[in-house]
């Protein structure tokens, strides 16, 4: 009879270790965390005839994301969607999303941990500052996450008519009418014209290399440089490419690289 | 007594090397001079670094570079100029957004002979020109500079 007790108790005790043992294994490691995890996908897209990464939040476009470096689109939002799944804790809010500055880079936190750098790349096709989209990108994951949104931005993300943009932006008027005026930063030109050189040196005339946007180095035609030095200590050059070759008609994007200059007057 | 002999040799010693120090004035003050230009360098750089992004914003708004403050193709780095004397400042660079994020710096070559002069201005990856050589960046110019004489 004891060795019935005996047997009983064993196999009580070995049932409840059990089961402690798989509330344990539950418990702890990924699969709990990402039970709790808002759900998180990344996948390609083509607006406007280009290829996108779209990262979706509980099935919203919370970002789409271009071209950069080495990286496709695609891996960027595979990146990102990754680091969403590794970064996101228990207990974690739509405020745990924000806005941050990490070596003068525009960065988007969850927590306290970097999920991704706003590209320059991204804010250009967004006709934005990267800091003004990284402000876009929180809200809308925020919006994703159900927490509140800045009263001036849709939550919904918007499809563009004429070119890519970025999940819940729309683009201002002013900068919409200007799109087509938006240069092509993707191929770089050199081009060498007069530069005319004024200042408290003296007048110089000479060549300049400028580079930038091709379409943009195509319409200078000549850089002005105002030259001031303050007692031999301190310097200033301004240089202003120009579409013209007597007056000063702006063309920005471009900078130089090289001068070659005469002095004709000295003062 | 042992311990009497070492202290004097330790007085000794000093006292050498304080007379030494003294006697060559001289020498002490262009050590000065080189500190001060480290420090005069050092905060150049220091203070270009830390406030680069609102003199960036500042040469784009006065320049009418609204266009490449936006797509961040513009950008504040240090500039050191050598040739006609060094220089050490500020310079803003412009280009492919995807080259300037790697500008860590600009390297100038400022020459004359007689009436003629010539620059060459050099946008490099590294603050540190000559510990991993010198990284020229392509497709980047130089729109403006801002430099002090060291």
């Amino acid at each position: 009879m004891s060795k019935l007790r005996i047997l009983l108790l064993s196999a009580g005790l070995a049932c409840a270790g059990l089961l402690v043992v798989t509330k344990l294994a539950g418990q702890t490691g990924t699969p709990a965390a990402r039970a709790t995890t808002p759900p998180v996908m990344a996948r390609v897209n083509t607006l406007a005839g280009q290829e996108i990464g779209e990262v979706l939040i509980n099935n919203q476009v919370v970002m789409r994301l271009h071209a950069f470096g080495n990286y496709t689109p695609g891996q960027r939002a595979n990146a990102v969607a990754a680091r969403w799944q590794s970064l996101w804790q228990p207990g974690f809010t739509a405020n745990d999303v924000t806005v941050g500055t990490q070596a003068n880079d525009v960065v988007l936190l969850l927590g306290n941990q970097l999920l991704l750098t706003v590209e320059p790349v991204d804010a250009l096709a967004n006709h934005s500052t990267t800091r003004e989209l990284a402000t876009e990108w929180q809200a809308a994951l925020r919006a994703a996450l159900g927490g509140a949104t800045p009263a001036t931005r849709s939550a919904v993300p918007s499809k563009p008519a004429n070119g890519p943009t970025v999940a819940g932006v729309a683009d201002p008027p002013d900068q919409r009418d200007r799109r087509d005026e938006w240069p092509a930063w993707t191929e770089a030109s050199t081009k060498v014209v007069p530069i005319l050189s004024a200042g408290t040196p003296g007048v110089q005339l000479g060549f300049a290399q400028v580079t930038g946007p091709r379409g943009r180095v195509d319409r200078v035609r000549s850089v002005f440089e105002l030259d001031a030095e303050f007692q031999r200590i301190a310097r200033v050059k301004i240089f202003i490419p120009s579409e013209s070759l007597t007056s000063l008609g702006r063309v920005q994007g471009v900078a130089v690289t090289g001068l070659l200059q005469y002095q004709v007057i000295r003062f | 007594m042992k311990q009497l002999r070492r202290w004097s040799l330790i007085a000794g010693m000093t006292a050498i090397l304080l007379l030494a120090g003294l006697a060559s004035g001289l020498f002490v003050q262009p050590a000065q001079a080189q500190l001060g230009n480290i420090l005069k360098v050092g905060g150049i750089v220091l203070a270009v670094s830390a406030f680069g992004g609102q003199i960036n914003d500042f040469i784009n708004k006065a320049l009418g570079e609204r266009e490449a403050g936006f797509a961040g193709a513009s950008k504040v780095v240090p500039i050191f100029s050598v040739g006609r004397g060094t220089y050490v400042g500020a310079a803003q660079v412009v280009g492919l957004p995807a080259d300037v994020r790697t500008v860590q710096g600009v390297g100038a070559l400022d020459l004359r002979l007689g009436n003629l002069s010539g620059t060459a201005l050099v946008p490099i990856s590294t603050q540190r020109p000559g510990r991993n050589g010198l990284s020229r960046v392509g497709n980047v110019g130089i729109s403006a500079v801002m430099d002090f004489r060291i």
